[in-house]
């Protein structure tokens, strides 16, 4: 039931309204529902998520952590991304300006019903986290053939 | 037009939209100064070195990158909305900056550009001569 992952991760304070968006997304990808999409203006890079019939993928951009300070884990449908981003400090330079966030993040994403407890896999990569996770075979559309 | 012609043109077109469909990204940063020089850090995740154009022009130093992610087999129209971000910003480099000297690295998202002051401006030690 319950699927832990350590791995990758940190991500930019997104604001809700963006996870908001994207779980929209989500959900017409998986033709659960689909609401009005809010603006796709940002200034700050956004999660993706996408989905095919046999799998999620969430790409999560979260430059320059340690991919040990990221806990992956899913209980049911529901996707929980959290960790720790640390800058590098320094004695000698001053800092004259700072936009970078720093800190902790936290992530809560709703998944279709059918996905695979068992199959879900995570990298980091250039920055961005991927976590990728198959969906049952049985949910899969099937051809009935008439008798 | 011949029917081949409109059927080139409209692919082109497709090819166009999609080149031309991203989300525009001003990269957050931070800068350090110290007696040398200073050291920009900027966010662009997802952006390759290949991907990346720095130029300085005219003391104007421009960041470029962009990031395409990856499609699926079975990925319909549409997955994951805007498959395409670019990171786009420009800062003014002070006269005292030598942007001939620029030096850039790129780990995990994470773009350092370590720019140093000119000699003229650098602290310098005095030597006292004895007399």
């Amino acid at each position: 039931m319950f699927a832990r992952l350590n791995g990758f991760d940190r991500s930019l304070t997104d604001n809700f309204m963006q996870l908001e968006s994207e779980m929209d997304r989500l959900f017409q990808a998986a033709g659960l529902r689909s609401r009005n999409l809010t603006s796709n203006h940002s200034s700050q890079p956004q999660m993706h998520i996408g989905s095919t019939e046999s799998q999620v993928d969430i790409y999560l951009p979260v430059a320059g952590i340690d991919s040990k300070a990221v806990t992956i884990s899913l209980e049911g449908n529901q996707m929980t991304i959290s960790g720790q981003r640390d800058l590098e400090k320094s004695e000698s330079a001053k800092l004259v300006k700072k936009e970078r966030f720093e800190g902790q993040f936290h992530y809560q994403i709703n998944l279709p019903d059918d996905v695979d407890q068992e199959r879900v896999e995570a990298s980091y990569e250039q920055g961005i986290l991927h976590v990728k996770i198959a969906r049952r075979e049985a949910a899969k559309p099937r051809q009935i053939t008439i008798q | 037009m011949s029917h081949q012609q409109e059927v080139v043109a409209k692919e082109k077109s497709v090819a166009e939209k999609r080149a031309n469909s991203y989300q525009s990204v001003r990269p957050r940063v931070d800068i350090h100064e110290d007696k040398e020089g200073i050291t920009l850090l900027a966010d662009i995740p997802g952006v390759s070195r290949e991907a990346l154009d720095i130029q300085i022009d005219n003391e104007i130093l421009s960041i470029d990158g962009r990031v395409e992610l990856p499609l699926p087999n079975g990925a319909k129209e549409g997955y994951a909305g805007n498959q395409i971000t670019r990171y786009q910003r420009s800062f003014s480099l002070s006269k005292e900056l030598d942007g001939e000297q620029v030096e850039a690295t790129l780990k995990d998202g994470v773009l350092a550009l370590r720019i140093p002051k000119r000699q003229e401006f650098k602290p310098r030690k005095i030597e006292i001569r004895t007399a």
